[in-house]
Formats: structure tokens, sequence, C-alpha cells
């Protein structure tokens, strides 16, 4: 039952519903409209023929009666009272000339001759509408009938009254049937309209409840679907478009989040499990100092490696867009100095060498926090891969409005065909040789934030040149 | 001669994957897809090798090693773990656990095989690295 009160809620509210009442709405004012002027037109045509007939017979009267009072034609003058009896002899004897019932009577309102058929209650006109030609419609006998009385004038006053009259049911019943014959005529048009109006309406709207009825089964393990988008070039299909634009973004944003649980889960799982399982080993019994000391210093080292872990993937997933850094003029040059000074120590252990060759001052526009992680990742892959006694080798040019900056390492040559994968966000190290040494998310973190700078950053690998990572950026000039 | 190995690993295409490898190299192949499951498994068949992915549901693949460690006829059973993280180390800290090797996720079949040379030199015909370089 409330599901039932909720769709005719719904049905009433909806676009389809509004859009067949309005239409109908209009339809039903602009026929109501028609047919009131031709109902009005035919009614005024009616009325002014049947007014025609009474002027034109009582003209016959009137004719009459000035023939008498005039004494023209041959006859002889007659006075006002006289008259009645030669017009009802000229009544008689004209047999019945007359379509529609007559009456003469004086000014006086005397009845000087009268049709059998006329209306005998009608009281006779006096006063002042006895000087002009009057038509009125009048009950009688539960019956309308139109009246028409004229005056005959002699020297000035009004010496007798014509009048005729002549029912108005004939016309009336012609009126009442168009009245029916509209009104019905009115209600089909509507009904068709109305029908028509709904299918037009839902077939107009048919792609919007297909949007609809899509939408509501896109979940977020379905967000790869779209709705439909029929090609017509009108409002649905860039309502359909847009949706899909909508469900894109939402995708690539569900996705992006997805990675980063399942990256997140990847890389800090097993540190945590091999943490744990350190710590339940070195609890198991009694030990030396030392060895909780060692224990301890591992287990600080995972940390730093998981925090580390946990900044790079919270920067990833944070926004590609350039929105996310805090613009400002940096001292590229000076940041690598910094950075490679960090990194000296770590280089020493490993007796590696890193020399820097040519060294140009260069400035770019960006985030130090970000150019400083770049370029420490970069370094710090190098170290990684360079084995022990090896070599990395930098340089910074600034030519053509960029900087270049190259990390040159002596590490295992990278295939051709693993390039791309190393880049990927959430790549991890395969253990394959050459791609051992790559920390976690470093590169992908590397790539977003030269391209986030406006840069690019591409790694070659062969066997003479070895393994180099080019970060290209724009440079700051004075002019820009 | 290496003949019987267990391999414990949750996901069930990575497991149907190996089982045929291992199978198709004459190797009595035992499966588990969890912690608990494997222990039984490998207390009850005493396999001559245990390949283990190191997250596992319920009990983690470490935990498995330690219950081995603990008791004198699965001690000896050499352990592969494998695992998707590139955690630095990760081999060195994991021998304390009675471990003999690991292998980082995604690897591919001649790696594995290798791997298990390198624990059983006597046994390099039984295992054969026939150059398969489907990835695992």
């Amino acid at each position: 039952m409330q599901s039932l009160i909720h769709s005719i809620r719904f049905g009433l509210r909806s676009i389809r519903f509004r859009l067949t009442l309005w239409y109908v709405s209009i339809f039903a004012a602009v026929l109501c409209t028609m047919g009131w002027v031709l109902y009005g037109h035919v009614q005024e045509s009616m009325s002014r023929e049947t007014d025609q007939l009474l002027i034109l017979e009582t003209d016959k009267a009137m004719d009459r009666v000035g023939d008498l009072l005039s004494g023209e034609k041959g006859k002889r003058k007659s006075t006002v009272p006289d008259i009645g009896e030669k017009l009802s002899g000229w009544l008689e004897k004209e047999g019945l000339p007359f379509i529609v019932p007559l009456r003469v009577q004086d000014a006086d309102g005397r009845v000087l001759t009268s049709s059998a058929e006329f209306p005998k209650l009608l009281k006779p006109l006096g006063g002042t509408w006895q000087r002009r030609t009057i038509f009125r419609v009048q009950e009688y006998g539960g019956k309308r009938i139109r009246l028409i009385s004229r005056p005959y004038f002699q020297n000035g006053d009004v010496a007798a009254l014509i009048q005729a009259a002549t029912p108005l049911a004939e016309s009336d019943k012609a009126l009442q049937k168009l009245r029916l014959w509209l009104l019905w005529l009115i209600m089909a048009t509507l009904a068709t309209t109305s029908a028509v109006g709904w299918i037009l309406a839902s077939l107009a709207l048919r792609p919007i409840e297909q949007i609809t009825t899509r939408t509501q089964q896109i979940g977020a393990q379905s967000l790869d679907q779209r709705v439909p988008v029929a090609k017509t070039g009108d409002e649905l299909e860039r309502l359909g478009n847009t949706v899909n634009e909508m469900l894109a973004r939402l995708e690539g944003a569900f996705n992006g989040l997805r990675q980063f649980s399942s990256a997140a889960s990847h890389e800090l799982r097993t540190p945590l499990t091999v943490m744990r399982g350190e710590l339940e080993l070195a609890l198991r019994r009694p030990r030396q100092n030392d060895e909780y000391q060692r224990v301890l210093r591992t287990h600080l080292e995972t940390v730093s490696d998981m925090t580390r872990i946990v900044e790079e993937l919270l920067l990833l997933a944070h926004t590609k867009s350039d929105e996310a850094i805090e613009w400002g003029l940096q001292d590229f040059s000076r940041i690598a100095d910094d950075v490679i000074a960090k990194w000296q120590p770590q280089a020493a252990t490993k007796k590696i060498t890193c020399a820097r060759h040519p060294w140009e001052s260069a400035q770019v526009h960006g985030e130090e926090r970000l150019l400083n992680r770049i370029v420490a990742n970069l370094l710090e892959n190098a170290i990684r891969r360079s084995p022990e006694g090896g070599r990395v080798q930098m340089s910074l040019a600034h030519k053509g409005g960029k900087i270049s900056f190259l990390v040159q390492d002596s590490g295992e040559i990278i295939p051709p065909e693993a390039y791309q994968g190393i880049f990927d966000r959430y790549f991890r190290s395969a253990n394959a040789g050459a791609l051992d040494g790559f920390s976690g998310m470093g590169l992908g973190v590397c790539r977003w934030i030269a391209e986030a700078h406006h840069g690019s950053l591409d790694v070659s690998s062969s066997e003479t040149e070895g393994t180099v990572f080019s970060l290209c950026l724009p440079a700051h000039t004075s002019r820009s | 001669m290496l003949k019987k190995i267990l391999i414990i690993e949750d996901e069930a295409t990575q497991l149907l994957l190996l089982q045929t490898r291992f199978a198709g190299r004459g190797f009595t192949v035992f499966t588990a897809s969890n912690g608990e499951d494997g222990f039984r498994k490998a207390v009850a068949e005493k396999p001559d090798l245990i390949l283990m992915d190191m997250l596992l549901p319920g009990m983690t693949g470490l935990e498995v090693c330690q219950r081995l460690q603990e008791l004198p006829e699965t001690r000896p059973i050499p352990v592969l773990l494998v695992t998707a993280s590139g955690m630095r180390d990760l081999e060195d800290r994991c021998k304390q656990f009675g471990i003999a090797g690991c292998l980082m996720k995604p690897y591919q079949l001649s790696e594995l095989f290798q791997k298990i040379e390198t624990i059983f030199p006597s046994q390099q015909n039984s295992v054969g690295t026939d150059g398969a370089r489907s990835k695992a």
C-alpha cells in the first residue's frame, strides 16, 4: 500500500506527467477558446437570421398599416381605431402570408389585431420604448421567444406598434446540439492528445529512464559500466556523456583508492609480519642487552622504511594535478648539493664515488620539499643499484629554457621492456637482477613530481652508458 | 631424491599454476590454502620442500615456520618463502625463522627452480631448468 502511494506520488511529480499536463492544459485552453469563438459566431448568425426574418415580416404589416392610414393605393383613409378590423380582414384574406404571428396595437396599448398564434400573455409595450424598434427574448409557456416591436409614426407620433414573435426552440435546439458536439469533440481531442502526449513524453524521456536504471545498477564494484548514450546530439546525449564522464572520474578515483589500499597492504604487511615474528622470537627467552638492542635497531630501520612508504603512498594518492604544489622559486643546484651531501655517508659505506660534472647553477619554479624528494629518490636508487666500489655520475645542465639533471649508475642494465614498469605508481621490486634495488613506489613518486612541475623523467640503459635517469624541468629565467 | 613438495598459497590461481608445474616435473605435490592446514600437512606428509607465501590468512608464513621449527620431525624441512614486498634484508632476517630462502613476487618459474637448486644442489637433474619463462 505504501509503495502504491509512493508510486502515485512519484507519478504525479514526474516530468512525464507534468509535461503531459502542461501540453493537455494548453491544448484544452486553445480548443475551448476556439469552441467558444465558433459557438458565439454561430449563435450570432442564427440570431441575426431570426431578426432579419422578423424585420421582413413586420415590413409587410408596416406597409399595410401605412396604406390604411394614408389612404394610398386607392384605399380610403382610415383612422387608427378603424384599422384594426381592416387589418384583421387583411390577415384572414391573405391567409397566412406571415411565417410569424403578428400583433398590431395602438399607442395606448390597445390591441388592434392579432394572429391567433401570437402569445396573448405578452404585455403591450409602453412608454419611451414605443419610439424605438426593439428586440427582446422572453419566456413564454416555458419556451423562449424572440420578439420585435416596431413603431409606426404619423405626424411625428407613434400611431401604431407592429409586433412579431417567433419561437427560438429550433435555434436553441441547434445551439444545444452544437454545444454538445463541441463538448464531445473537445473531450475526445483532449483524451487523444493526453494519450499521445503521454506516449511522446515517455519516448522523449526513455533515455533518462535508461540512464536512471543503469545508474542504479552501478556500484563500487561495477564503476567500469557506463550509461547508454544515443547519438542524437541533443540535451539527453549531453546528459548521458556528462554522467559517463563523472563515472570515469569516480572510477579513476576509486581505482586510485583501491590501488592505494592494495599497495599499502603489500608494502606494509610483510615488514609488519617480520617485525612481529622477530619480536616474538626475541621475547621467547631472556636475552642479553646487546641482543635486544640489535633487534630494536633493526626495527627502527624497518619503521623508518615503513614511514617513508606511507609518505610516498599518501603523496601518490593525493592528486595528480599541480594544484597540490606550493609554487616558489627554487635553487635546484643548491637542493641537489644538499641531498648529495646527505647521502654521501651512505655512498661511502659501499665505497661508491659520487661525481658531479658538469654542474651548472639552475633555478626552477616548484616546491622545495618535492624537488628534494625527487633528487633523493634518484640518488638513493643509484647508490642501491651500484655495486660496491661503483660510481654514480650526476650532471646538471641549463639549456634551451630547461634544466637537465642526469643520474647515471653502474648497476645492472635494465631491459627496455621494463622501462615503463619501474615508473608504475605502485611498482614493487621484482628481485630480478637489474630491477632489484628500486624501493617501493620511489620512481612512481619521482615521475609524478616531474610531471606536476611540467617536466619529465625518463630512463635509458645500455652496456656503454650504464643506466641514466634524466629529469627535465622548465628553467626559471629572468623573464619567466 | 627431492620428490615431495608442499605448496601453501592462498591465491587459488597461483596455487593451481605451481601445482601443475611441479606435478609436470614428476613431483608429488601437496597443497594447502592457509597456514593451519599447511602446518598439518607438513607434519603428516613430511615433504622434502615447502613453498609458502609469507602472507596467509590466519597463521602467517613466519608463524608456520616457527611451529615447524618446534617439531624435531619438521625442523629439517627447507622452506622457501614467497613475498610481494621489496623489504630490505628480508632473506637475512628470515633465516632466524629457519627459512632456506626468499623469493619476491612477481617471479619467474625459472627463478624458482634456480632457487631450489641452490637449496638442493645435488638435485639439479630432478628440478631442472627447462627455460620456462612463464610468469608465476
